[in-house]
């Protein structure tokens, strides 16, 4: 029943969201979905676009199983769009356009995704106030052990839209701070061949205490801490000395993970992607999110002996 | 493996804004789509909707939360958990609209008070803002997870929670389908032109579209023998047996009328639900009465079917209530299952002969030891099928 989850392989696209009134722009990308693909995409938004890049350099040109279903994490799905419809519809009392219409209602992304890639299984649009991906990632793991699908393609999407000043009044966000997009996708199965890496635990916690006990259980010293040095994340909303309690209990070889991304709501998906393709120094990767007032959920990933040099 | 009981349910729709409510107003079957009208917008709207009578102003912007509050309050109060079963017990939600609704109602005050120039479009943005709502107003802290896949929303979300109870992740689950009164929709479908003028008629060679409705609607999941032992006024003996969910990326707007990506769905459903389709006695079809679903539905029901069980349609009486429509349908069949009966579907003929369905015309009685094949289809090829036993 507890099959081990690997990680088969990993994509990602990011862009630091460039502040209004500079001189460029941010990046256009039909060019480089044409490159990835071969063909262009009418029709489509932005956020689209992004995911499809994304789940393409994930995929990397590779025939999945058409058993492989699609998991698509996100905060607040295609934010440019429903921006637009709204302020038109509101403001300017015009109705929306029929693909704008059904761009916003009907998790059009992934049915993009799942015709460029000739998936057939299911394809669900997931969402969480905090820590969507995770929310994902639960739901992708257990239908990979029921047998619902024999891989997951798993992605977390983060749309910049603008005025940027709105969308950081929206995230509670001060001003300046600073903001990105990515599209940050893994290829999950519980077949162990070829694979990058492993999800070693996926585990919520209803309190600080229950998290320390789990950090200091056998299981998660055997399987990680004993294993070699581990990277960690903690998210912005654990407070320092919550951080001092944690790193105290794992007791380790610990490094705090340096997030380069600007992202916030998929900060953990960024921040594994890059564990697992950047940083050569640690072999475990511990992330610690804060999920509600006072439960937690950690995320646990080893990288596999046969690690293949891949660097989308 | 443990197998998910419902454990309680509140619901909240055209037909009432109480389970016990909407079950009788649908055997009685007096309630009548309205008109909405709005002439404010460049394409004015007036067309048939199935609104909620909750005696809350469409303009008030607590609405949305005060409806979504008291169903959910309903489910929770049937399902008598105790405090420690419901702070770990899961949310899932399943919508295509989510809060749009009162991010317009914000959105439209920020107009009047900031201006054009200043205002703030889209104020509510995340999704996942409900499931945290109702984590803090219920004193739920187990995990939440919210879905948007169009009409298969809170399909999918009770599909996520039995999955996750089976595999003993969590114990209880409170399952929520909500699509509320939101001027986007109602624009949206108007612009689309998919809507009848008149009444919701499935299978009919008279079929001429779908009519929406508003509806919040929440089940309590429970493993088996996890249900609270003093819940037995409301005890349900309804499970949710399996289910399956598939993409069919034929068009955007819906799956092939050929009825093959629906055949398909639906047979791995059963499958999941370790049935076989000899065991199916009834069949809750979508049946949206438009052209092309349901061409597509019958098609595909045929193709699995050699001899085809009674089929039902609850759209009729609560118009297409989207996202919210798995769940809505599913509490308005455990009430029904507790009086042993499902009611006629009306406006089903003349049938459509080139369909061949033939709708339920005379109240069905129910027997113990039944499964029935629960249809959700929607936009973006998303097609979700459970099955629903009764024991």
């Amino acid at each position: 029943m507890n099959k081990t989850i690997y990680i088969q392989q990993t994509g990602s696209v990011y862009f630091d969201a460039v502040e209004e009134g500079a001189t460029s722009k941010q990046p256009d990308l039909k060019d480089a979905l044409h490159q990835l693909y071969g063909q262009n995409f009418r029709r489509i938004d932005r956020y689209t676009q992004l995911a499809l890049l994304g789940a393409g350099k994930c995929i990397n040109g590779k025939s999945l199983n058409s058993k492989t279903s699609l998991y698509l994490a996100t905060a607040k799905g295609p934010g440019e769009n429903n921006i637009a419809m709204q302020q038109s519809l509101i403001k300017d009392k015009h109705v929306p356009k029929p693909i704008q219409f059904i761009n916003a209602v009907s998790n059009s992304v992934c049915y993009y995704i799942m015709k460029a890639h000739a998936l057939q299984g299911q394809g669900l649009l997931v969402s969480r106030r905090n820590h969507a991906f995770e929310a994902a990632l639960t739901l992708a793991i257990n239908d990979i052990r029921l047998d619902i699908c024999q891989s997951a393609l798993l992605g977390m999407v983060d749309e910049i839209t603008h005025p940027l000043s709105h969308q950081r009044a929206r995230m509670g966000l001060t001003a300046h701070e600073p903001l990105g997009e990515g599209s940050h996708w893994f290829l999950l199965s519980s077949n162990s061949q070829g694979a990058i890496g492993s999800i070693v635990g996926n585990e919520r916690h209803s309190n600080l205490e229950q998290l320390i006990d789990y950090l200091k259980s056998d299981g998660v010293i055997t399987k990680l801490l004993n294993k070699g040095s581990t990277n960690v994340l903690f998210d912005n909303k654990i407070n320092l000395a919550t951080r001092q309690t944690i790193i105290q209990a794992l007791g380790s070889d610990i490094a705090l993970h340096q997030q380069s991304e600007q992202l916030w709501d998929g900060i953990s998906a960024g921040a594994i992607g890059s564990f697992l393709n950047a940083d050569r120094e640690h072999t475990r990767f511990i992330n610690i999110s804060k999920v509600h007032e006072k439960s937690f959920q950690t995320t646990l990933v080893s990288r596999c002996r046969s690690d293949r040099n891949q660097s989308n | 493996m443990k197998r998910s009981f419902i454990a309680g349910s509140g619901l909240m729709c055209a037909l009432g804004n109480h389970v016990a409510d909407c079950v009788n107003a649908l055997f009685a079957n007096t309630v009548a789509p309205t008109r909405y009208t709005n002439d404010t917008l460049d394409m004015p709207i007036d067309m048939p909707w199935y609104g909620i009578q909750s005696g809350r102003n469409l303009d008030d912007p607590c609405r949305f939360y005060t409806l979504l509050n008291q169903t959910v309050s309903e489910a929770l109060q049937q399902a008598a958990l105790d405090d420690n079963a419901q702070k770990n017990m899961g949310i899932f939600i399943g919508s295509s609209s989510f809060e749009v609704g009162p991010s317009e109602l914000l959105y439209q005050q920020n107009l009047l008070t900031e201006g054009p120039d200043h205002a703030m479009p889209m104020p509510l943005e995340s999704l996942g803002n409900i499931a945290k709502q109702l984590g803090d107003t219920f004193q739920i802290s187990g995990p939440d997870f919210v879905y948007g896949t169009a009409c298969s929303a809170s399909s999918n979300a009770l599909l996520g929670a039995q999955r996750l109870i089976k595999t003993g992740v969590i114990e209880h689950a409170l399952v929520i389908g909500v699509e509320l009164h939101n001027l986007t929709t109602l624009s949206g479908f108007n612009s689309l032109q998919l809507v009848a003028n008149d009444a919701v008629k499935p299978f009919s060679k008279d079929r001429s579209g779908l009519i929406l409705g508003e509806a919040c609607a929440a089940v309590v999941l429970s493993a088996e023998g996890a249900q609270s032992k003093t819940n037995t006024e409301h005890a349900s003996h309804l499970y949710i047996a399996g289910g399956a969910s598939h993409c069919d990326t034929n068009n955007i707007t819906g799956t092939n009328t050929d009825g093959v990506a629906i055949a398909k769905v639906i047979s791995e459903a059963i499958r999941n639900a370790n049935l076989a389709v000899d065991n199916i006695s009834t069949i809750k079809a979508h049946a949206t009465a438009s052209y092309a679903n349901d061409t597509a539905e019958a098609n595909g029901l045929h193709a699995l079917f050699k001899t085809m069980p009674p089929v039902f349609a609850m759209k009729p009486f609560v118009g297409h209530t989207l996202g919210a429509c798995g769940i809505v349908e599913l509490v308005l069949l455990d009430a029904c299952l507790k009086q042993k009966r499902i009611p006629a579907t009306p406006n089903a003929q003349p049938s459509d002969a080139a369909l061949n369905i033939n709708v339920v015309d005379n109240e069905l009685r129910v027997d113990k030891n039944a499964h029935f094949l629960m249809n959700c289809f929607g936009f973006g090829g998303n097609n979700t099928v459970f099955v629903a036993s009764h024991e």
